[in-house]
């Protein structure tokens, strides 16, 4: 097994408040990791942190055995990090296909190939009936599943999804499934998602974390 | 004695002046360097532009919508030969103002950058311009192609600036004014200065900001479908989200306020053509500012005919209010400003979008969206 993700004693705390707290975790390619716990402890921050959107106080992240700490987030997402957000941030002026094309010209330098890339995802995900529409218009669980094709859409090798499953149907979350069990089928993937409740996601996922007050329990 | 003494430091800040100019003048070829870069096969594409607007014009518009393009565009182009001096000049000035609201949107529309200070790269670009018909002999047309690169530099430098974290876009819009303030004092320092007459008559200048018109349309749809136009629009919706996707906030504001500068510098050199000189209060001043933008987002942030729209609406009332008092033998200063602004208010309340697209459709000239709908 390749590992993928190693996070060492990663602290990270805002004014007073300790998001994370000496959080130490590895990943391996194939494999899909979940982390567990009630809202508000730190699960955002641990995804946030190794997406680069905040550089943690103190510890190491390596990825790929390469040290990615404090990356810019998308530096993060160049070297293949790709994260999805909770709540969804969809372009809510762009279209869903546009949308996912930004995502897709980090990978294809022409508008050509980035379109032609989008919509095999976007048909893949199901969203081909919505392509045309403002990303403002869609449904819940329609912005889960962009969220999702974005993501993809960068060519990731390590999938961070905040709450995917979240107000999702449980035929939705089914697909979700069998969509990233098929993504890390051939080991070089790895995804790591945040749940808020274990029961979720137990027969999905190889592992689950427990996260409680920014410590992590298992 | 002491206005002696200040007119020595006068003299001394000229001094400082020039060389920063002289250093501008450096970084520009830099940024020409990078702009023929980032715009190689600039014409192939400006040809496949024009190709796509054509096809865009005989698909996504509506016979009544080709009709009256048609007779707008004949209409502009036998302009001079039908028309009086009042209203080629009119409309010379009308078509300046949708040059410069379309230079303006490519950052302010597209890429979601407000700026209030775009007088600045006007300024650049008549100074610039200028600079090299008085100094480096009398081509009129040199001047304005160099000063397109000096004008871009400082755009990508204050883009640069913008996209520093925490810098919102309120406060960006108030670092645009207040860089253009600068500019203004100085300009003011170097004073104002005449400048020999362009030979041509008004039929030149007015078919010259026609052209300038018709590429900054053309322009701005290469843009609008290229992969740069398509990360910025992404900036401008969410800024997170686009640097999670993997797109480069910093260089893509960068970019952004360096090409609509850039644009920009052109109009600086041709108002200052216009005019026949150089007036700092004129060139860096705020309400140029404002009428450009308030023009753009009359017509609409960010859409391809918006801005000429607007110009076509706001430029011959606001021409028509600056004269009418004046033969009432009345002096009402800041009537024309008063109006445009309280328009801009009344758009932004009835139609935040702008007036093109609801206008297009109102009128008919675009099919209705279906788009909008689910099935």
């Amino acid at each position: 097994m390749n590992t993928l993700l190693v996070l060492e004693e990663v602290s990270k705390a805002f004014g007073g408040v300790r998001a994370l707290e000496n959080v130490s975790l590895s990943l391996d390619g194939g494999e899909i990791l979940a982390v567990a716990g009630p809202g508000g402890v730190g699960k955002t921050t641990l995804v946030d942190v190794i997406a680069g959107v905040h550089r943690p106080d103190s510890g190491r992240i390596c990825f790929d055995g390469r040290d990615v700490t404090g990356f810019r987030p998308d530096r993060a997402c160049a070297v293949g990090i790709g994260r999805s957000f909770d709540p969804p941030r969809p372009f809510g002026g762009l279209s869903v296909e546009d949308g996912v094309t930004v995502a897709a010209l980090l990978r294809e330098g022409e508008m050509v190939e980035a379109r032609r890339r989008a919509l095999e995802i976007i048909e893949r995900l199901g969203l081909a009936a919505v392509r045309g529409l403002p990303a403002a218009a869609l449904t819940m669980p329609e912005r889960r599943w962009l969220e999702l094709a974005r993501v993809l859409a960068t060519g990731p090798r390590l999938v961070l999804l905040d709450e995917p499953l979240a107000e999702l149907s449980a035929s939705d979350c089914q697909q979700i499934g069998e969509l990233l069990r098929a993504l890390v089928r051939r080991g070089r993937v790895g995804v790591l998602l945040t749940v808020e409740d274990a029961c979720m996601v137990s027969g999905l996922t190889d592992r689950i974390l427990t996260l409680d007050h920014g410590e992590l329990v298992s | 004695m002491r206005n002696e003494d200040t007119v020595g430091r006068v003299r001394e800040l000229a001094v400082v002046v020039r060389n920063a100019v002289g250093t501008a003048l450096w970084l520009a070829f830099a940024a020409l360097a990078w702009l023929l870069n980032l715009i190689t096969g600039l014409p192939d594409r400006m040809i496949q532009g024009t190709l796509d607007l054509s096809t865009d014009f005989a698909t996504a518009v509506t016979p009544a919508g080709r009709g009256l393009a048609l007779l707008v565009l004949a209409g502009l182009l036998t302009l001079p030969v039908w028309a009086g001096a009042p209203a080629l000049s009119t409309l010379t000035v009308t078509l300046w103002f949708a040059y410069a609201a379309l230079a303006w949107n490519i950052a302010g529309g597209f890429a979601g950058q407000i700026s209030l200070g775009h007088a600045l790269f006007l300024g650049i670009g008549a100074y610039v311009g200028s600079g090299v018909l008085i100094h480096a002999g009398q081509n009129p047309w040199l001047g304005p192609v160099l000063a397109v690169p000096v004008a871009g530099a400082v755009g990508g430098l204050v883009g640069w600036l913008a996209s520093r974290p925490g810098l919102s876009v309120a406060r960006f819009a108030l670092v645009t004014a207040v860089l253009a303030e600068a500019g203004r004092h100085a300009a003011l320092l170097a004073g104002p200065h005449a400048l020999p007459a362009v030979k041509g008559g008004p039929a030149l200048f007015y078919y010259l900001i026609l052209a300038m018109v018709l590429a900054a349309l053309v322009l701005s749809r290469v843009l609008q479908h290229s992969g740069l136009g398509c990360r910025w629009l992404a900036v401008r919706e969410d800024a997170v989200a686009a640097a999670a996707a993997g797109v480069n906030v910093t260089r893509a504001r960068a970019s952004a306020l360096a090409i609509s500068a850039a644009l920009m510098a052109p109009a600086g050199a041709f108002q200052a053509c216009l005019e026949g000189g150089l007036f700092p209060d004129s060139l860096f001043s705020f309400t140029r500012s404002f009428e450009i933008l308030a023009i753009a987002a009359i017509g609409g942030l960010g859409t391809l005919f918006g801005p000429v729209l607007g110009a076509l609406i706001v430029t011959p009332i606001g021409e028509m209010l600056s004269t009418l008092p004046a033969r009432m033998h009345h002096e009402m200063p800041g009537l024309r400003l008063f109006c445009i602004g309280a328009l801009l208010v009344l758009v932004m309340v009835l139609r935040p979008t702008g007036l093109w697209l609801w206008l297009a459709r109102r009128l008919g000239l675009v099919p209705s969206p279906g788009g909008g709908s689910r099935k």
